[in-house]
């Protein structure tokens, strides 16, 4: 039977239920905002962060995640998803975390050339089962400032060696020069041991020339440093080499006369540049091609010198460009170290870019390096300006870059460029999708053309080049405006760029000024 | 053959030897120290007047020898020999009286001459 209940009571109850409700309804909405600010937290974190369960279903990931594995994945497995495993990744934290445990290793990604700094926490959930959050922080640039460091102490250590070696060195090479001299003075022209003399006197003095090298990489040699305008100076070492190297190498030369003034030995200028042509015509050898040098005056900005050991302002910025055989990443990650060479045993001492690296760097200086196998090297060095052409009219300085809200879709197989660029453009407005991977970019592109105001995209890259990108992105829409970024002139000339339809092209390093000139340029 | 008479000063044997042979197969009389106390030693009862000093030696070094030497002999034509240029520059030698200066391996050639010229310079200010 139904038990009455009076109207007062209901009325009791009713309001009690309506009290619980709203109550109920203040908790939810609370809840929804307590939810979206943590939304929002994740989503505003640059690194990637995602949550998986105890059996590896990944239960939340923040929006850079989504971007990075290139899709939202909530509800799939972790190691399928992100690492495309069919089953549990070997290096598996979550025994630990599930101890209750903070976790934190490196993880090394070849294929981007990144590092991320990974990071592990437990999260207890109210059923007492425990989820993990991964959270990756990229560290490329702090792993490249180390290795940098890593760099300078090797050089500053062998310098410092070198220097006492030297003189040892010098003293034992004097009687053995000495002798040999004395030794072919005194026995005839046909004797059969001129020959051997001969031989150990060439030795000698080749031994001679390399500690001499040493000392000059060890920076103990002091020279004197003067304010000096290098164009003479250059224009003269190109006509000795005009002599020395064959005629099927094209010497193609750019010296800006107005380029300001270097505090520099003419000395050191010569050995720099005598060193870097040989190297460059060492690369292209007797089949002969372009050799390329060119003196302009820069200004670099907090964006143009990532990756330099420098700080910002004007440089007279030398360049020599070959269209040899070039190098992959890994050789020209060492040409610095001393001894280092990849001429055949004899012909080369490995010390030739150790002294340039040595003699740039006691100038403030640096040295930029673009290499791809099978096109060729272009070197920049870098030397800090006393007196800049561009301090003459210093209101032109501080005029202000242009920029625009436009998408861009930016294309560069160097992460380090990606970002770089990526922060000038985003500097300037322009909303920046980028790729490290031409035929990735490509199918963005195709999905929707539209998407994009312009594209911006390196010359030289794996699989699919600049200008074959350029191609089959005009197929999909002829109107797409193109800017061409490039570290060698040679592919991409003026001519060429005409050829292609492509809107313009710059040669790297790109300056912000002219990448926000060349944009507005293209786009108005 | 003339008998000019040159001091060789170095603390290495081996260079010693190279240039006794040197200066004496060209025709020169030679004396030699391994430091700077033993060549003012020699100098105080032979007043010779070429000489090639080291640079870097233990002890007294080839500058403080130079100006110690140059205080008593003034006309003295003194050489310096280095396997280090950097340790000492040039203008720290012409200061301390070096009349030139060699970056040891020298040629062999080079010190003969040197040795003949400066003869010939002392022998014109004698005659002078």
């Amino acid at each position: 039977m139904t038990k009455k209940v009076s109207y007062e009571e209901l009325e009791h109850r009713v309001a009690y239920l309506e009290d619980k409700i709203h109550e109920r309804k203040q908790i939810d909405e609370e809840l929804q905002v307590s939810k979206k600010k943590y939304f929002s937290m994740m989503n505003a974190m640059k690194d990637c962060a995602y949550i998986c369960s105890p059996e590896f279903k990944i239960e939340f990931m923040n929006s850079e995640m989504g971007k990075r594995i290139g899709a939202d994945a909530i509800g799939k497995s972790c190691y399928k998803a992100i690492y495309n495993r069919s089953k549990k990744c070997p290096w598996c934290v979550f025994d630990k975390i599930k101890e209750e445990e903070y976790i934190e290793y490196e993880l090394d990604e070849p294929k981007s050339n990144s590092y991320y700094s990974v990071a592990n926490a437990p999260i207890i959930n109210s059923d007492g089962t425990i989820s993990k959050l991964t959270i990756f922080r990229d560290v490329s640039n702090v792993k490249e400032m180390e290795k940098q460091l890593r760099r300078a102490q090797k050089m500053e250590s062998i310098g410092t060696l070198a220097g006492g070696i030297a003189h040892d060195f010098n003293n034992i090479l004097f009687p053995i020069v000495g002798h040999t001299e004395m030794l072919l003075e005194d026995i005839s022209g046909d004797h059969p041991f001129h020959i051997h003399l001969d031989q150990i006197y060439a030795s000698a003095q080749r031994a001679k020339n390399l500690v001499e090298q040493i000392l000059t990489f060890s920076r103990q040699e002091n020279n004197e440093l003067r304010l000096l305008k290098i164009q003479p100076v250059i224009k003269e070492i190109l006509k000795f080499i005009r002599s020395t190297i064959p005629t099927t190498i094209d010497i193609k030369q750019n010296i800006q006369t107005e380029c300001g003034v270097i505090k520099a030995d003419p000395i050191q200028i010569h050995q720099i540049l005598i060193n870097l042509t040989t190297n460059a015509y060492y690369a292209m050898g007797d089949a002969g091609g372009d050799l390329r040098v060119d003196l302009k005056e820069v200004r670099l900005s907090d964006q143009d010198i990532i990756g330099l050991d420098i700080n910002p302002g004007a440089f007279a910025c030398l360049t020599v460009a070959d269209t040899g055989v070039g190098m992959a990443k890994e050789v020209v990650e060492k040409i610095f170290d001393p001894f280092f060479t990849t001429k055949e045993k004899g012909k080369g001492t490995g010390m030739g870019l150790s002294v340039v690296h040595g003699i740039v760097k006691s100038m403030n200086g640096d040295i930029q390096v673009f290499s791809q196998p099978g096109i060729g090297t272009k070197i920049n060095v870098f030397f800090p300006m006393v007196k800049s052409i561009s301090q003459v009219p210093p209101k032109k300085n501080h005029q202000p870059l242009k920029g625009g809200t436009q998408k861009i879709l930016l294309i560069d197989d160097e992460k380090q460029i990606i970002n770089m660029e990526t922060q000038m453009l985003e500097r300037l407005g322009y909303k920046v999708t980028s790729f490290t991977s031409s035929i990735k970019a490509l199918e963005t592109f195709k999905s929707s053309p539209d998407k994009f105001d312009m594209v911006i995209t390196d010359m030289t890259m794996p699989k699919m080049t600049g200008d074959k990108l350029s191609i089959e992105l005009r197929k999909i829409r002829s109107d797409i405006p193109i800017l061409i970024c490039t570290g060698f002139s040679e592919t991409m000339s003026k001519e060429k760029a005409a050829f292609l339809s492509i809107n313009g092209f710059l040669m790297k390093p790109i300056v912000t000024k002219d990448l926000s000139q060349m944009i507005r340029n293209i786009l108005n | 053959m003339n008998q000019d008479k040159i001091l060789i000063v170095d603390d290495d044997e081996a260079v010693i030897f190279l240039m006794e042979h040197a200066f004496s197969r060209a025709g020169y009389d030679i004396k030699s120290a391994q430091n700077g106390d033993d060549a003012l030693e020699l100098l105080k009862d032979d007043k010779i007047q070429v000489m090639f000093l080291d640079l870097n030696m233990p002890g007294m070094n080839g500058l403080e020898l130079c100006r110690s030497i140059r205080k008593d002999m003034p006309m003295a034509m003194i050489f310096a020999v280095t396997g280090y240029a950097s340790l000492f520059e040039l203008t720290d030698c012409r200061e301390a009286g070096f009349d030139d200066y060699f970056k040891k391996p020298v040629n062999i050639k080079t010190l003969v001459n040197t040795a003949q010229g400066a003869f010939e310079k002392i022998s014109r200010w004698k005659k002078g």
